[in-house]
């Protein structure tokens, strides 16, 4: 493999991210070894910053373990729980824990989380996260005033490619690449024409794209509704087909069909790698790369 | 306008303990519209406060009196006598009315009787959205007449979130996304354009609170620059 992740997707080798989300305790041992588990398989671990609006140990602290453990991390960074000055803060630790690439997210509201009382805080959101990270390794604060230059980060950004109307998203997901943007990762998508009208609609961009899938839950799916799970949409039929399979069936039908997917993907050569979510059902992520 | 809504009457009543002469005062501007604290509401809690009184057999006596504004002095001041008369106030006003009674006569306890919720608009009959967080930056001229900070439960200031649902919002599907309609109503009028730049960073010192405005004509007058 390459250095990083980012000069992988740059040279045009398909990635394999594989989504951690901390524990919501004080042990990291757990995901540690999974994500060892993952050497050789899974190229980079996207560690997500209280994913869902829910309590978990913090990003930062789990992405600089894990990179001294040999696994390259990606760090998310979300607006939701922490001001301009936290953010500024993250960047530092992240330059200072050796950590090069950082995904800038505004973050679900925190209605969807355990603290749902919790104050949104979003002081600042994801294209100026990204321009903030951009100036900083300028040797700029969001604020103007000078820092020593951060070293370059390799910077990505979500986005939704199925969502209806999918214009504003692009039109948001242009001023990502304005602000400096090196690649998007798409919120998970369960057919490949989810995917397409989003990179029609940037293919006069020299970006890359890297496709978020997901390996659901059985109870995600049993209560599955359009917008139930932020900014994913499972298409209708695989949503009634998944729920006539009794919890054994529909493990082995969803992991059968996520395979199928991520195999599609990196034979069709439109997207730059898959980033593979299974939060509840990490151990089977190598089953279906 | 000020939208408030009245407080539950179990939780004016236990905030009132044992007082037992109370002036309820209305307001008849905002909270009026929003039939939440007019003179017919300062009037009906002042009956509540006594029938609940009366079922208690205790010696209380409640009045209502509703002023044109809570939130100009020279109106307040038609209270005095009967504040007077009060060991306690409940005000309908909204907080900034509230607060100015209770500036105006520090000696006596007031309580709220609403809860402030938001400047808005009246829909219907019956029915306020807010519109305002009074940000002091106002970016209406480039967002279509549509507030970010506002109408988006992120107040994100470049556009949708990834979790909006069919042009409805993540956190209630009975909103709009204000991203959505924001740039339906830029493309409506051959706009988009303004969305080309990445809005700068919400300017957070320009609204510390408490907020102070003087009208230039008034600077000399109260000793500003």
């Amino acid at each position: 493999m390459a250095d990083s992740m980012c000069e992988r997707v740059r040279s045009g080798s398909f990635e394999v991210v594989g989504r951690l989300d901390p524990p919501r305790n004080g042990d990291l041992s757990r995901l540690t070894a999974l994500a060892a588990s993952w050497k050789g398989k899974v190229g980079s671990a996207l560690i997500t910053d209280n994913a869902s609006a829910r309590l978990g140990v913090s990003a930062l602290l789990t992405a600089e373990r894990l990179g001294r453990e040999g696994i390259e991390p990606i760090l998310t960074v979300s607006c939701r729980d922490s001001n301009r000055i936290a953010l500024g803060s993250t960047v530092l630790g992240a330059a200072a824990a050796s950590v090069r690439t950082l995904l800038c997210v505004s973050g679900d509201h925190p209605t969807f989380g355990d603290h749902q009382d919790a104050k949104p805080v979003y002081d600042i959101d994801s294209v100026q996260l990204i321009a903030m990270v951009r100036a900083m390794e300028q040797g700029r604060d969001a604020a103007g005033n000078e820092l020593q230059p951060l070293p370059g980060f390799c910077l990505a950004a979500a986005a939704c490619a199925s969502a209806d109307p999918l214009a504003p998203q692009l039109g948001k997901a242009r001023k990502k690449v304005r602000a400096g943007v090196d690649f998007f990762v798409t919120l998970p998508v369960f057919e490949i024409s989810q995917l397409e009208a989003f990179l029609n609609g940037l293919d006069d961009l020299p970006i890359k794209v890297i496709a978020g899938v997901l390996l659901p839950r059985y109870e995600e799916v049993a209560c599955y509704k359009d917008g139930s799970i932020p900014g994913t949409f499972i298409p209708h039929d695989l949503v009634e087909q998944w729920r006539t399979l009794n919890p054994e069936a529909f493990r082995t039908a969803s992991a059968d069909h996520t395979k199928r997917l991520v195999a599609d993907l990196r034979s069709r050569g439109k997207v730059a790698g898959v980033c593979v979510s299974a939060p509840g059902r990490e151990d089977e992520i190598l089953e279906i790369l | 306008m000020i939208v408030a809504q009245r407080k539950p009457f179990a939780e004016i009543r236990d905030m009132l303990g044992e007082r037992s002469r109370v002036l309820v005062a209305g307001c008849g501007t905002c909270v009026a519209v929003c039939l939440a604290g007019g003179e017919k509401e300062a009037t009906l809690l002042a009956s509540q406060l006594m029938l609940a009184a009366d079922l208690q057999k205790r010696d209380f006596l409640a009045s209502a009196a509703t002023v044109e504004r809570q939130c100009d002095r020279e109106f307040l001041q038609l209270l005095r006598d009967r504040v007077a008369q009060a060991d306690a106030i409940v005000s309908l006003a909204c907080g900034a009315g509230i607060q100015f009674l209770a500036e105006m006569y520090p000696d006596v306890p007031v309580f709220p009787g609403v809860d402030t919720s938001f400047i808005g608009v009246a829909e219907d009959a019956g029915h306020w959205t807010e519109r305002c967080r009074s940000c002091n930056q106002c970016w209406l001229g480039i967002t279509g007449g549509i507030c970010p900070v506002t109408m988006c439960a992120k107040g994100l200031l470049n556009g949708p979130c990834s979790g909006t649902v069919h042009g409805k919002c993540e956190v209630d599907q009975d909103r709009d996304c204000a991203w959505t309609a924001i740039y339906e109503r830029l493309e409506r009028q051959s706009r988009l354009d303004a969305l080309e730049a990445a809005a700068p960073l919400m300017k957070h010192d320009r609204c510390t609170r408490p907020a102070r405005v003087i009208h230039p004509a008034y600077k000399k007058r109260f000793s500003i620059g």
